[in-house]
């Protein structure tokens, strides 16, 4: 999809692209769907055709003197090594084509920060490693979700074939309307992380204990794909953004569904579960949120990520293990589960560890850590 | 024990350049690795977290390691010879400066067998990712503190001897421009120095003594940890290449048997160059959110550069043109750093524009744009300079059809590398990334192909080297015929142990 | 005496003077320590302000090392300066020989029978050049390295047998 449409710009190169294939190189940029992007593409267009224009001149003029003023042709130097009125001009002429350039950038730099007015005002937390979403203002206030990187480990360890969304697929996709003006308040909660959508041209640092904003209106409806951009430790290539834009109705639609769902999920905490039933479901707790550093054997990848096999915390007395989850570790990549993950999640996954490689402690209940949160 | 008590610059010189040679192969060895990983999507060679120590060391190291140290070679072997002095001013500072690097270099090294690994930070070591870091990270900031003092010490050094030992007559409009290229970076070191120390200080102190500097839950911003260390950090990047400049500068009219052209606008637009790299320091950071002028000051600011960069390119083509060229491995080279670097410079200038860098920010474009600027303009302006004084300095010529070889497989394979970075860029896949989406795998086939052949072509480089030293052919006084500063006229080839010994008179 | 003295020079130019000579012996110095002392402090103020400044945004540990910096570059004029404006003169008229030396600061004034003088080449730590009189013995030459030492004792010793 994204190498159906290659623009070429660097011209003489455009035989090299492959168009209309699944995987088709991919060699510019992704179809633009916001004005901003388009804004980008074609600045960008501009750009590179004066580069070219510019770079073959000088360089014409460097080939020539390689070709016909050597010495081998028997070509005698001159020995002149200055002249005032070129030197001017080569200073004052780029000077003024930065000034022609400057003028349209400067308008798109004004609109790409113009966030005032949105239709639709929705929060985005990098966590490592992973996106928080909360819709804060407009259609949808108060759904809330955590996407996550859905591609299979098998898939990126290579025990399976990959998919055509590799590395680029979440479990839950951000869910915007087509033609609102949506803006996009981006902070992190341990790290920076970068939150990027290469075809809305919208990107921002997410700066823990900040609040930065861009904001994007997009034009067709389409699922588009984007990746985290600044280091944020191991899986930093692992934590890819997917917005699926869709008109209203069906953006209504949408919300209506995931209200319900939220509902639905919504457990009382204060029921107490069998010990079996909190482990399967601690499983898949686990492996959607702990797996990447404390690793499928709970052996973790010391020191960093230490292990659970074993732990003194985990075979510790419960309010202990309790507030690790619900807290963190200040300082570490172990991040405070509580804003995260419900009662009941925290209770099935803390058992799930407890009961899991050899460790035999109590099982936690929902209402212990009702109790423990703050 | 001659080598390590020497207090001579041409011995210091030649420690300068092995050593940034054993590092360019150690950060080069690093660069195969990350290319390896990245020859096929998914994860096959190594976890990520290795990854991220990898590309993280391979920056300090190219970086502090090789690019510096080889520049601080030329100027230690190159400064005394062109402006008539019998040594470096403070000769006993300059055995220690060179000493300090072993030391760093063992560090960084180190930092790898540490419980935790090295750090997987990033060359760029933002906070608060740092704070996570394991043991190897306060060896990294040792390191860099240690790197830090050499190059102080290094500077002053320069600016005391160019500013005081120049022979009679050698006034400072007629200095060869690669002693000027470094009395300016000299400057820049010292003026962006401390920042560096600072900035790596206070992650020490955010790590282990409970400070906040960076950190928003003491009050701190972990976006003033980018500003301290891009004012640092940009200025670096001239400190890279102004001395890169000056190698050039001496070997485009040697080689053209012309003098150069706009020697004054030359001196000036470098001048010019350093004092704007302090002025454009959040232009990598476009995408924290500054506020709308911040963003278009540092805009219009680094299109600025463009003005002094071109006039620089524009006189090296006129000392070119009409001139008497001839083709020897220098002089390749120097073609080739011309026509590179100003692609780099180029792709410079579109990233200085914000909603274009906003787009590329911290993708491939951003790689490729740096690497045409620090490969193909420093490291190339040092083969340039390597291949032409290493007559005046071994005393043998090097094989001058290797040399070529070493040339054209060299500029190959490295836009083989780089240039389908832009293309990855634009599509957009982000940097310091171990695995990738299926669609960028075609360029990074490519991409890697041209790393292992670089590597393998520095080996020819090294055979080279070995060979001029050992049995090259007798190098007579002035190999080059349009070479004209005073290590040529005035000092026999090989040059003696202690030189101008009587300064020479310059009329 | 003529301008000699103002270009800074290690080449021995005996000027004849009233059936004598004078020399003056420098270091070769391109730069006056004003000079060095505006580059030096320049730099210095520079670090300090970009520390200031970081000092100011909240980034106060940049400021100590920038001071670190501007007293290593204070050692280094002080190094230089001290001896930038070394010399010696020695001028031989009417059968006395006189030796004005200054060394980093200090200026001192010797006069001895030329008759009685003779000029010794040493070889401890290196070669030194001696002026021995009767009573006293007078290093110099220090400005001059090893090579052009030994020709400045030969030419000495030839111009005081005359």
């Amino acid at each position: 999809m994204r190498g159906t449409r290659i623009v070429s710009v660097l011209a003489g190169l455009a035989g090299l692209a492959a168009s209309g294939a699944a995987h088709a190189i991919a060699w510019y940029f992704q179809t633009p769907v916001s004005g901003i992007a388009r804004d980008i593409d074609q600045l960008h267009q501009v750009i590179m055709w004066l580069i070219i224009v510019i770079f073959v001149g000088v360089f014409g003029f460097m080939f020539w003197a390689c070709y016909a003023h050597r010495k081998s042709k028997g070509h005698r130097a001159e020995q002149f090594h200055e002249n005032t009125t070129v030197e001017i001009l080569w200073t004052v002429i780029p000077a003024l084509i930065l000034v022609i350039i400057a003028w349209p950038v400067t308008k798109t730099v004004i609109a790409q920060k113009d966030t005032a007015a949105p239709e639709l005002t929705i929060k985005v937390t990098g966590y490592q490693w992973k996106w928080g979403y909360d819709y804060l203002r407009g259609e949808g206030e108060g759904i809330s979700f955590v996407s996550m990187l859905a591609t299979p480990r098998e898939q990126i360890e290579g025990g399976a074939r990959k998919g055509e969304n590799y590395l680029l697929e979440v479990d839950n996709e951000m869910v915007v309307p087509v033609g609102k003006k949506i803006r996009v308040i981006v902070t992190a909660a341990d790290v920076i992380h970068a939150w990027w959508v290469p075809a809305f041209g919208a990107k921002q640092d997410a700066i823990p204990g900040f609040l930065r904003d861009t904001w994007f209106r997009v034009d067709r409806p389409g699922t588009y794909r984007g990746q985290c951009t600044e280091l944020c430790g191991k899986e930093h290539g692992f934590m890819p953004i997917v917005v699926r834009a869709v008109p209203a109705e069906d953006y209504t639609k949408w919300v209506g569904e995931r209200k319900q769902a939220m509902a639905a999920v919504a457990e009382d905490p204060s029921k107490t579960w069998k010990v079996d039933e909190l482990v399967a479901r601690g499983e898949k707790v686990y492996a959607a949120n702990c797996v990447a550093c404390h690793q499928a054997s709970g052996r973790g990848a010391p020191p960093a990520f230490p292990p659970l096999a074993g732990s003194k915390v985990v075979n510790g007395p419960e309010p202990g293990q309790i507030d690790v989850v619900l807290n963190g570790r200040p300082n570490t990549a172990m991040q405070a589960f509580g804003k995260q993950l419900s009662d009941t999640d925290i209770a099935a996954v803390i058992t799930f560890t407890r009961k899991s490689w050899g460790n035999k402690a109590s099982e936690v209940q929902p209402a212990e850590v009702k109790a423990r949160r703050k | 024990m001659r080598w390590i008590t020497t207090t001579n610059h041409k011995d210091i010189g030649t420690l300068y350049l092995w050593f940034s040679f054993i590092m360019f192969s150690v950060g080069g060895l690093m660069a195969v690795g990350i290319r390896m990983e990245l020859f096929s999507p998914g994860l096959q060679v190594m976890d990520p977290d290795f990854f991220n120590q990898l590309t993280t060391m391979h920056g300090l190291i190219m970086v502090f390691g090789a690019i510096m140290p080889v520049f601080v070679g030329f100027a230690n072997w190159q400064i005394p010879m062109m402006i008539g002095a019998p040594d470096m001013a403070f000769a006993r500072l300059n055995n220690w400066s060179f000493w300090l690097l072993p030391f760093a270099a063992t560090l960084l090294v180190l930092s790898f067998f540490m419980p935790g690994g090295a750090p997987g930070v990033g060359w760029t070591m933002y906070a608060p990712l740092t704070v996570q870091m394991g043991i190897g990270m306060d060896l990294t900031i040792f390191a860099v503190h240690i790197l830090g003092m050499s190059s102080i010490l290094g500077s002053i050094n320069i600016i005391t001897t160019i500013l005081n030992m120049r022979a009679p007559g050698m006034t400072l409009m007629k200095m060869p421009l690669f002693v000027w290229t470094w009395l300016i970076t000299a400057y820049l070191l010292v003026a962006a120095m401390p920042v560096l120390a600072g900035a790596v200080t206070m992650t020490l102190t955010d790590r282990h003594f409970g400070t906040s500097f960076f950190n928003a839950a003491g009050g701190g911003d972990p976006v003033l940890y980018q500003h301290v260390f891009w004012f640092f950090g940009h200025p670096e990047v001239y400190i890279i290449a102004l001395p890169g400049f000056g190698v050039i500068s001496q070997v485009i009219p040697a080689f053209s048997r012309k003098p150069l052209f706009g020697y004054a606008s030359m001196v000036y637009a470098t001048s010019a160059i350093a004092i704007i790299s302090f002025i454009v320091w959040a232009h990598h950071m476009y995408t924290v959110g500054m506020p709308v002028t911040g963003q278009l000051f540092f805009m219009y600011a680094t299109m600025l550069v463009a003005v002094p960069t071109g006039v620089k390119v524009f006189n090296w083509v006129a000392t070119m043109w009409k001139g008497s060229l001839t083709f020897e491995t220098p002089m390749l080279f120097a073609c080739g750093f011309l026509f590179m670097f100003t692609l780099g410079g180029f792709t410079g200038l579109v990233l200085s524009l914000v909603p274009i860098d906003i787009q590329v920010h911290d993708t491939y474009y951003v790689v490729a744009h740096f690497h045409y600027v620090m490969v193909a303009g420093a490291l190339f302006a040092a083969f340039a300079g390597i291949y032409f004084w290493i007559p005046k300095w071994t005393g043998h010529m090097y094989n001058e059809t290797l040399g070529k070889i070493h040339f054209w497989l060299t500029l190959v394979f490295f836009n083989m590398i780089f240039f389908v970075q832009h293309f990855l860029g634009l599509a957009g896949m982000p940097r310091r990334i171990p695995d990738y989406p299926l669609m960028f795998e075609t360029w990074n086939k490519i991409s890697s192909l041209g790393a292992f052949g670089m590597g393998l072509a520095q080996l020819l480089f090294l055979y080279v080297v070995i060979d001029c030293i050992r049995k090259g052919a007798p190098a007579p006084q002035k190999p080059w015929e349009g070479a004209d500063s005073l290590e040529w006229t005035h000092l026999p080839t090989p040059v003696p142990y202690h030189t101008f010994e009587t300064p020479p008179v310059v009329k | 005496m003529d301008g000699s003295q103002n270009i800074p020079r290690r080449e021995l130019a005996f000027l004849d003077e009233r059936g004598g000579f004078s020399l003056t012996l420098k270091r070769n110095c391109s730069n006056s320590p004003a000079g060095f002392a505006c580059a030096c402090g320049a730099l210095a103020v520079a670090a300090l302000a970009i520390g200031t400044g970081f000092a100011l945004a909240g980034a106060w540990l940049v400021l100590p090392f920038a001071g670190l910096e501007a007293l290593a570059l204070g050692a280094a004029f002080v190094l230089y300066a001290r001896h930038a404006a070394d010399y010696e003169r020695i001028e031989l008229g009417a059968g006395r020989l006189t030796v004005e030396v200054a060394d980093a600061q200090r200026s001192a004034r010797y006069e001895l029978d030329a008759r009685r003088v003779q000029v010794c080449v040493r070889n401890e730590h290196g070669v030194r050049v001696v002026l021995r009189g009767p009573k006293e013995e007078l290093e110099v030459g220090r400005n001059l390295d090893a090579e052009a030492r030994l020709r400045f004792a030969a030419e000495l010793d030839k111009r005081l047998r005359i």
